[in-house]
């Protein structure tokens, strides 16, 4: 399709969507003329609640009627999964506590959930979340969408950064990139309009937090350093609330509701209530009505800012740490960006004002401005937005496992995004075949304190006495913040093999088969989707071509050339409604090819006019 | 897993830290240095003259944990090997009884350098002490 | 779609000098990055989208080796045939590798030390940021040196040489500055460490 749509400029390309992949909740956006806009659902809702629950037929639903069976059903249902993102059953013990997540017993470096009765990994968990986005998507947009940008918080290690990749994939996207939260943030203030200075932004969400700080220059909003926490946001101050309510209603009723999934649902909506409302009102109530019994506290912005201060002070902590990275000082920083719902909260702007010594810009919609970012980082992708560019840090330094456990840094945390590094190694037994390279990412000096990424296995390396072998690896961190590893022999020049074994989330294999799974399962809505995605595409081409006919190109054509077009645009027209969108889709390309040579001549065409100063209609 | 125990333990607790007198005529003492890492090694060995065994070996190391774990190894195997048989040690040898992670080629060796060097300085030493004696008879 | 050089100098169309203008560096940098970044390329076929990765990270990582004196000398001398890794021993005096022995078993007893050793834990970091001051001294003195003069000539080798021992030189005070500075205050608490120990 490429070449024929690119050249007829005002003929609508597919939109690039952009996505903010929220703990709590998620939502779209895409660029229209006036600049960024949210997706809305056909009911006018812009929020897709996070959440998702497994019906009785195994099918998964995501959103607003998720969050209506979180009460209802919550063996069925899930929420914050962006917590378990590339994450290991060990490392989430914390999570266990407070979040009813079932773990199935034989997850393994991969977590898996029990839904009703169906096993799923968080990356599926999410892929239903995101494919309630496109379909809203696709219907504000009145055409299908494949390509989106999602968002991820800065401090998303390379497990968490694949695992919401695979999620896209999974969900049937093409993920063209995935942006930084804080990032896409700054972007969609337009601050670029002040055209130089220091940003910071401050990115506090449901489950996580991020601080970024950026330079501004004519256009390039260039990260100068980023830090966070990706287990630290809302969540935990609903917990801290629910700990107090479960406490009082366990001395009150004489009954723990801690184990009972549907009460435990009910004061947690009971208790996020509550702090919302503490972010306008000086004082409210926590109230829960349930099986006939009626609970009730009083709770005060004094005694809940002191419940949160600790909360408050580890994002402090990790803000005071990026100054440092960025070698400013707060009075360096000349804005301040708020995001995140859990910035609504007083003392939160307090403590931000406090630090920065700036009035936090609050203009717009903390929930939104995130996926308003994505948008314009989706435009920037499609071409549509030109002036503007983003140049990202990877938050955490990578290294290789040496001698003693100890890891040897490769890539810094707050390199400029790619990056790449490039080692040599040699063997260390005569003949040996194999050299095992495990990567890890953090930046503590043991590697098991560090956060293990994958274990790269060289393979097939010239067989020489030990210490002669001389091989050159190739660590490369792309745009989106995913490690890549190539690996050559210096003496030969050979590509190496290189074998990945993740450490935590899926291997390529598991996430193809659950493609194919996901296919099998969903055959025919998935037919009926590519039919009509087939259909629109043809349907496009087939007006373009159309219009292109009536040029003075076509005219200039020769004639068994328009004859070939002729004859595609029969077959095409005549597969329309085969329901075969294999066949249709063929029939798509060989039009777009038969078209090439009259939309280079258009373009040739429109170039020269331009030169000339006139207007080729 | 890609290493044993055994590595860890001698980054952990490494054996023989310290140092023998280096002015005793039966000890060597070699001093190297990894500049790439900013490493700096300090090696001994202490020799009974008679039979060419090393007796004791202690080291000092400055720098990264591999070169340390590498260090003490070396130094444990040294005890009870002649002069001759140490020289043998390759750096090698020692990443592969540890059985380790890929080796970075700068920091691979030190512990042989060292051996060597404090070897040599032992044969200095004697190569001095036996032309005395032999001075001294005649 | 056109090719791009992997030498950082060429790449940013830039003399091969030891000194170089930061606020030049930068706007080149952020012009380059206007040409290459992948996100130039997202519909321009994987082909081209690999080369922009790839050139970008050349950029990047040039960008990083060229803005800071060191590194910059470091990759100057790998690339005139002075590598600065692979370096053995003998490449370093035995002088120099006796005083930083003693300066760390000095630091080392410092730090073995109570509260009371601070004081000279804080003269010995002073000491150190004084080597560091001098050494750097040097390095400005042999840039000029070697930039004055003609790439091939014996005296731009010699320079090269002289760098390269003073930046070994520099490295381990380095060393001795970092763990200095770790008596003197224990690893910061960042956000994850703190994490650990709630």
């Amino acid at each position: 399709m490429g070449t024929f749509q690119i050249d007829f400029g005002e003929q609508r390309r597919s939109k690039i969507v952009g996505i903010d992949l929220g703990t709590t909740n998620s939502l779209a956006a895409y660029m229209d003329l006036t600049g960024p806009r949210i997706v809305e659902d056909p009911e006018g809702r812009k929020i897709v609640p996070s959440i998702v629950s497994v019906l009785e037929d195994g099918k998964l639903v995501a959103g607003e009627p998720a969050r209506e069976l979180l009460l209802t059903d919550p063996e069925r249902t899930v929420y914050s999964v962006k917590r378990l993102m590339g994450r290991g059953v060990s490392d989430v013990e914390e999570e266990r506590k407070l979040f009813p997540f079932r773990i199935a017993d034989d997850s393994g470096s991969a977590i898996k959930l029990k839904l009703g009765n169906r096993t799923l990994t968080p990356p599926e968990i999410s892929a239903a979340v995101l494919r309630r986005l496109k379909d809203n998507a696709e219907g504000a947009l009145g055409a299908p969408v494949t390509e989106v940008v999602i968002t991820v918080p800065a401090y998303f290690n390379d497990a968490q950064r694949q695992a919401t990749k695979d999620a896209g994939r999974l969900a049937g996207l093409d993920v063209l990139r995935l942006v930084n939260e804080p990032t896409a943030a700054s972007l969609a203030y337009g601050l670029d309009k002040r055209k130089q200075g220091i940003i910071a932004v401050y990115d506090f969400g449901g489950g996580t937090f991020d601080i970024s700080i950026l330079r501004l220059h004519d256009g390039i909003f260039e990260v100068l350093a980023t830090n966070g926490d990706t287990h630290l946001g809302g969540d935990d101050i609903d917990n801290l609330l629910l700990r107090i309510a479960l406490e009082d209603v366990r001395s009150e009723w004489g009954v723990d509701l801690a184990h009972d999934p549907e009460g435990v649902q009910r004061l947690r909506r009971a208790v996020i209530r509550a702090k919302e409302e503490l972010s306008f009102v000086p004082e409210t109530l926590i109230r829960l009505e349930y099986k006939a019994k009626s609970y009730e506290r009083a709770i005060d912005r004094n005694l809940f800012d002191r419940l949160i201060a600790p909360v408050i002070e580890r994002t402090l902590v990790s803000c005071r740490a990026c100054l440092t990275d960025a070698k400013l000082t707060p009075e360096q920083i000349d804005e301040v960006v708020l995001v995140g719902g859990s910035t609504r909260i007083p003392l939160v702007r307090t403590a931000v004002e406090r630090l920065f010594q700036a009035k936090p810009h609050t203009e717009l919609n903390p929930d939104e401005v995130v996926a308003l970012g994505a948008a314009v980082q989706a435009g920037i992708l499609a071409g549509d937005v030109e002036d503007q560019l983003l140049l990202d840090v990877t938050p955490l330094s990578l290294g290789i496992e040496t001698m003693g456990g100890v890891v040897s840094k490769l890539i810094h945390r707050n390199s400029t995004i790619p990056a790449s590094a490039t080692e040599t190694f040699t063997t260390a037994v005569d003949g040996q075949r194999n050299v095992l390279i495990h990567v890890l990412q953090g930046e503590r000096e043991l590697a098991k304190d560090c956060r293990s990424l994958a274990r790269f296995d060289l393979k097939d390396i010239q067989p020489v006495p030990a210490g002669f072998a001389r091989i050159e690896v190739r660590f490369l961190i792309d745009a989106n913040g995913i490690l890549n590893v190539t690996a050559r022999d210096a003496r030969t020049g050979a590509e190496q093999t290189v074998e990945v074994k993740p450490s935590y989330g899926l291997s390529e294999d598991q996430v193809e088969a659950m493609i194919r799974e996901s296919l099998d399962h969903a055959e025919e809505d998935m037919r009926e989707r590519q039919v009509r995605e087939a259909q629109v595409e043809a349907d496009n081409i087939l007006s373009a071509t159309e219009k292109a006919q009536k040029s003075a190109a076509w005219i200039a054509l020769a004639p068994e050339d328009q004859a070939a077009i002729e004859e595609s645009k029969r077959e095409l027209q005549a597969a329309y409604h085969s329901n075969d969108h294999y066949l249709l889709n063929q029939k798509i390309e060989a039009l777009n090819k038969a078209t090439t040579k009259l939309a280079e001549t258009m373009m040739n065409t429109a170039v020269r006019g331009a030169l000339r100063g006139t207007k080729i209609e | 897993m890609a290493y044993s125990d055994k590595v860890l333990d001698h980054y952990n607790n490494p054996r023989n830290v310290g140092s023998l007198d280096k002015n005793s005529f039966d000890v060597g003492t070699g001093m190297v240095g990894a500049p790439e890492c900013g490493d700096v090694m300090k090696l001994q060995v202490k020799v009974n003259p008679e039979t060419g065994v090393i007796e004791d070996a202690k080291f000092k190391t400055f720098g990264c944990g591999s070169a340390i774990a590498s260090s003490s190894l070396a130094t444990e195997w040294l005890k009870g090997k002649t002069v001759e048989q140490a020289l043998e040690i390759k750096n090698t040898h020692i990443v592969s009884e540890l059985a380790l992670p890929p080796v970075k080629i700068h920091c691979s060796v030190l512990a042989e350098d060292a051996i060597k060097a404090a070897i040599s300085d032992y044969k200095t030493k004697q190569g001095k002490a036996t032309s005395t004696e032999a001075a001294v008879v005649a | 779609m056109s090719t791009f050089p992997k030498e950082y100098y060429a790449f940013f169309g830039l003399d091969r000098k030891l000194s170089i203008n930061e606020a030049d560096l930068q706007t080149r940098f952020y012009r380059l990055s206007r040409e290459w970044h992948p996100d130039r390329f997202s519909r321009k076929g994987a082909e081209a989208q690999l080369q922009a990765l790839d050139a970008t990270a050349v950029l990047n990582d040039g960008y990083r080796t060229l803005r800071d004196p060191v590194r910059r000398a470091e990759y100057l001398l790998t690339e005139e045939g002075f590598p600065v890794a692979e370096q053995r021993s003998k490449d370093v005096p035995p002088e120099l590798l006796e005083e930083v022995f003693e300066l760390n078993m000095m630091l080392e007893e410092l730090k073995g030390g109570d509260e009371s050793a601070r004081p000279q834990l804080e003269s010995a970091k002073e000491n150190f940021l004084k080597l560091r001051r001098d050494v750097d001294n040097e390095l400005t003195g042999l840039f000029s040196k070697y930039d004055a003069s003609d790439a091939q000539s014996e005296t731009a080798k010699q320079a090269l040489h002289e760098i390269r021992a003073v930046l070994n030189r520099r490295r381990y005070i380095e060393n001795l500055l970092r763990d200095v500075d770790r008596s003197l205050n224990p690893p910061a608490a960042n956000a994850a460490n703190l994490e650990e120990r709630l």
